[in-house]
């Protein structure tokens, strides 16, 4: 065997030990990202949990605090018609009947202010639509604004960065294709004995440059977006 | 015999050479196997994600849904208790008319009065006394539960059909994944016996070649069946 041939098989030894290596970072580095993707989806549903079960929590309260201010409403109807009817009677003479609805409304009225208390929408038209409707839109706005944190909460975001990083951990072992491609001709140029050696050589050499070339804009593209 | 051993050894050798290249082709198409397992395998995993992400949606819009609708069933049944009183207090003030009770009868009318104000105040916050799709007369009681339950519902079936979707998803891609690992583990097979035939006898080494082919071959053909079904 001539010193250029060895020299030469050196060379193809050398550059399948590079291939190999660096089809070895590839892997590590795309089970890295998978497993940060991994880590991205415990995000996600740990996010929708806690982002869900405080909404319902929110919801209910609103249900709860609607509740109150319908009762203070109908409270109210009660009190003015019973205190109207009072009014009535007494300038009809009808003295008891009338003293009767007047002490009735008196103390419906004391009541009504207690069931006020346990809702911010009971007696507010802050919260009134234009139909008369309650609007639970905007007191769990209101609710969900004490805990910023929770509303915030967003799961589709966790969701996104999860997908871009199993994307980018697909296009890294998408390399391992062209890698082992590359791993090929560099056998061929090893075991051959004639001049096709230098063929698959240059072949094995321009396939894993261009995989690293496509590595690092895979990794780039990974930083950036 | 030098000459023949000579001989023997470069059939050997270049016997082993292109053994090794064919190795190195069986291993590319090993990692192209590999590759689309890790690839099926990542798809599986964002579909289990997807599905299960959904499954606590159903689950929190089913509790929304109740809420809302459990909000409007309590006030049309106050609605109707109401409505009910006033037809009690009516009929009391009904029945004692003629008699020397003036006041009681005005009362009972009062109260009447303040029943039906009552029910009215109760109607814009309940969904099913409001929307003339759901409440096509007040007076004859005429509601159509079936399309307010159904309208309400509405939500939850979108999102459970877009879940069963997604575990579905997860599933196919779960089966492909395990089917790739067989095939990549077929790949490994093929090898071993390519492997084999370096260092065994003329005899054996071509029985071990052919069967490293043929499982190598086979295993092409049951992936494209994976990839194409």
């Amino acid at each position: 065997m001539s010193k250029g041939t060895r020299r030469f098989e050196t060379i193809v030894t050398m550059s399948m030990a590079v291939v190999a290596l660096l089809a070895a970072l590839v892997v590590w580095r795309a089970a890295v990202v998978n497993s940060d993707a991994h880590t991205f989806d415990r995000k996600v549903l740990i996010d929708t949990i806690r982002a869900r079960r405080a909404y319902l929590e929110d919801l209910d309260l609103v249900y709860q605090e609607a509740r109150y201010a319908i009762h203070y409403e109908t409270g109210q109807v009660r009190i003015q018609e019973l205190a109207s009817a009072a009014s009535s009677w007494k300038r009809q003479g009808k003295t008891v009947l009338g003293a009767l609805a007047e002490t009735e409304a008196y103390w419906y009225s004391l009541a009504a202010e207690g069931v006020k208390a346990m809702s911010p929408m009971a007696g507010s038209a802050e919260y009134r639509r234009q139909d008369g409707s309650l609007d639970l839109e905007k007191r769990l706005k209101e609710i969900q604004a004490e805990n910023p944190d929770l509303r915030d909460l967003a799961p589709e975001d966790s969701a996104r960065n999860a997908d871009r990083l199993y994307r980018q951990s697909r296009l890294l072992l998408l390399a391992t294709i062209p890698l082992a491609f590359s791993l090929v001709g560099l056998t061929a140029a090893q075991v051959l004995d004639r001049r096709g050696r230098y063929l698959f050589f240059a072949l094995g050499i321009a396939v894993f440059l261009t995989s690293a070339v496509y590595l690092a804009l895979v990794e780039l593209a990974g930083l950036f977006i | 015999m030098t000459q023949e051993t000579a001989a023997e050894e470069k059939t050997k050798s270049r016997f082993g050479k292109w053994v090794a290249v064919l190795m190195a082709v069986i291993a590319l198409w090993g990692g192209t196997v590999g590759f689309l397992a890790a690839d099926a395998s990542t798809r599986e995993s964002q579909a289990t994600r997807d599905s299960e992400a959904l499954a606590i949606e159903l689950m929190a819009t089913l509790g929304e849904t109740g809420a809302r609708t459990s909000h409007d069933i309590q006030l049309m049944a106050d609605w109707i208790a109401l409505g009910q009183q006033g037809i009690v207090d009516q009929a009391v003030a009904l029945a004692l008319q003629g008699t020397a009770c003036d006041e009681l009868i005005q009362r009972y009318i009062l109260d009447t009065q303040v029943r039906e104000k009552q029910a009215q105040s109760l109607v814009p916050d309940c969904l099913l006394l409001s929307d003339p799709r759901y409440a096509h007369s007040l007076e004859k009681m005429d509601f159509d539960m079936l399309r307010y339950t159904t309208d309400q519902m509405q939500p939850v079936l979108a999102l459970l059909e877009r879940q069963n979707a997604a575990a579905d998803q997860a599933e196919h891609w779960g089966g492909r994944s395990n089917a790739y690992t067989s095939a990549l583990t077929l790949v490994g097979v093929a090898l071993f016996f390519l492997g084999l035939c370096l260092v065994l006898e003329r005899g054996p080494r071509f029985l071990f070649l052919g069967l490293g082919l043929l499982i190598a071959l086979a295993d092409v053909g049951w992936t494209l069946v994976i990839l194409f079904s």
